[in-house]
């Protein structure tokens, strides 16, 4: 509740709620854990994103909010993996990585890796699958749909996008394999390991 | 008599918007390709960041309460060109928009948002997964101004007790003096889903004096759900109610300058 306003009110920054959590632009996603807020400067007409460092005019049409804050986003985190970042970008660099989901990002950025595994069956909510390292997983019907080349027990290998909590997100350049490729269990037997 | 049209109405645009609801990752995806998927229609897209900011007022002093202020994104994409856009979509997080601009140069019909609707609604749907609307909101606007209403503009001044029964005067003096302005809303219950109908009039002061009158009919309640095939019904209730209000809301002498005729004897020219 308001106590005392005066016309000054117009003069200082307004802070306003932009409801997004999520921000998308030309395939790359970002999400927040908290909604973005704004400073509004009524009479210079200029709105201010809190801890961003990013400025919108008012009436000023093309503005895209989504490509402007995964922009700043990444060239921030570009700076900060080759630690150039300067006094006020350092700044900014904490405040947002404190505000985005940062594990989702760094999880959806990962590339496909190489995978084998064994169809184990396939009922109603898609493929189960014993990868190679012995592991069990049901792998979703709307991403599982290269399974459906395979009869149980067949061996594949694939290269395979994983998001949080290792849920395959997509499978490209499934093969058939008659058994466990050689190439590869060599390659791993001959590894050096910690001990040796 | 059969059903009465008017070849000269001062309706400049007509739009029929839906509500909708889909989680915000869902459609932030979408709408960043949605302009590829309509360039060839649509060539210019827009984007139109709107800061509403709420005014409130504590004895007789403006303030801007902390509440109630909001940031929203329209994303419009627009055939025509920007001295005149012709039609286009609106796209909102939580509203789609079909507008139909027209005027005396080019008037457009019912049956031509209807067809622009059928038309996209659909493909719009499809592509972000949209199976269910909250209704269907129908708005038209009239522009009283000198070109559509000539013979009631005298001297920059709209002879605004001739055109809007709602300003016929009881009393001897007739020269209204603007700026004129009033919103009603009514509830039709005489349907199977109540239609909200609203009327506004607002005063456009430049150029020239022009009154700009606005019809809304709605059948929109947050949470209601309707799928996409059932909403074009109600969307002919609220083009009925409007043309009901319409007949209502002008004078006798203003509807004889828009030029009636019958539509079901006589061909619109």
């Amino acid at each position: 509740m308001i106590c005392e306003v005066s016309r000054g009110d117009f003069e200082q920054p307004q802070a306003v709620a932009i409801q997004r959590k999520f921000f998308s632009y030309a395939g790359q996603d970002l999400r927040l854990d908290t909604e973005l807020e704004a400073d509004f400067f009524l009479q210079a007409g200029v709105a201010q994103i809190r801890g961003w460092g990013i400025e919108m005019q008012h009436g000023v049409n093309n503005f895209n909010l989504d490509r402007e804050i995964i922009r700043k986003f990444l060239t921030l985190f570009s700076k900060a993996t080759t630690d150039t970042l300067t006094g006020v970008e350092r700044e900014q660099w904490a405040f947002i990585i404190d505000q985005v989901d940062y594990q989702r990002f760094c999880t959806e950025r990962s590339p496909a890796v190489y995978v084998e595994g064994t169809l184990a069956s396939r009922d109603r909510n898609g493929w189960r699958v014993v990868w190679h390292d012995g592991s069990e997983q049901l792998v979703a019907t709307a991403v599982g749909q290269p399974l459906s080349l395979l009869n149980p027990g067949e061996m594949f290998c694939a290269m395979v996008k994983f998001g949080q909590n290792r849920e395959p997100q997509k499978i490209d350049q499934l093969t058939f394999l008659v058994e466990p490729t050689k190439i590869n269990s060599d390659l791993w037997e001959s590894w050096t390991t910690s001990d040796s | 008599m059969g059903t009465i049209k008017y070849r000269k109405p001062p309706i400049t645009e007509r739009a029929v918007s839906f509500g909708f609801t889909l989680p915000e990752e869902d459609f932030q995806r979408k709408i960043s390709s949605w302009s590829d998927i309509v360039r060839d229609v649509f060539p210019h897209s827009k984007i139109a960041n709107q800061w509403q900011i709420s005014i409130a007022d504590k004895d007789g002093v403006p303030f801007i309460p902390k509440e109630n202020q909001k940031f929203t994104t329209k994303y419009q994409f627009w055939e025509g060109n920007n001295k005149r856009w012709d039609h286009g979509i609106q796209v909102w997080s939580d509203r789609v928009t079909f507008n139909l601009i027209g005027g005396l140069q080019s008037p457009r019909t019912y049956e031509d948002l209807k067809l622009f609707h059928d038309e996209w609604l659909p493909r719009w749907a499809d592509y972000f997964c949209v199976t269910e609307l909250h209704g269907a909101t129908l708005e038209y606007v009239n522009l009283l101004t000198e070109s559509t209403i000539p013979s009631f503009c005298k001297d920059e001044r709209i002879s605004i007790g001739q055109i809007l029964s709602a300003f016929v005067t009881p009393g001897p003096i007739k020269a209204l003096v603007p700026p004129f302005s009033f919103d009603m809303n009514f509830e039709d219950q005489r349907h199977e889903v109540p239609i909200r109908f609203h009327a506004g009039l607002s005063t456009i002061p430049n150029p020239k004096i022009s009154l700009k009158l606005l019809f809304r009919a709605s059948t929109e309640v947050l949470g209601r759900k309707i799928s996409i095939d059932h909403v074009q019904q109600e969307i002919d209730t609220c083009h009925a109610v409007i043309l009901e209000e319409f007949e209502a809301f002008f004078t006798t002498e203003a509807k004889n300058s828009f030029e009636p005729y019958d539509a079901d004897t006589t061909k619109h020219e």
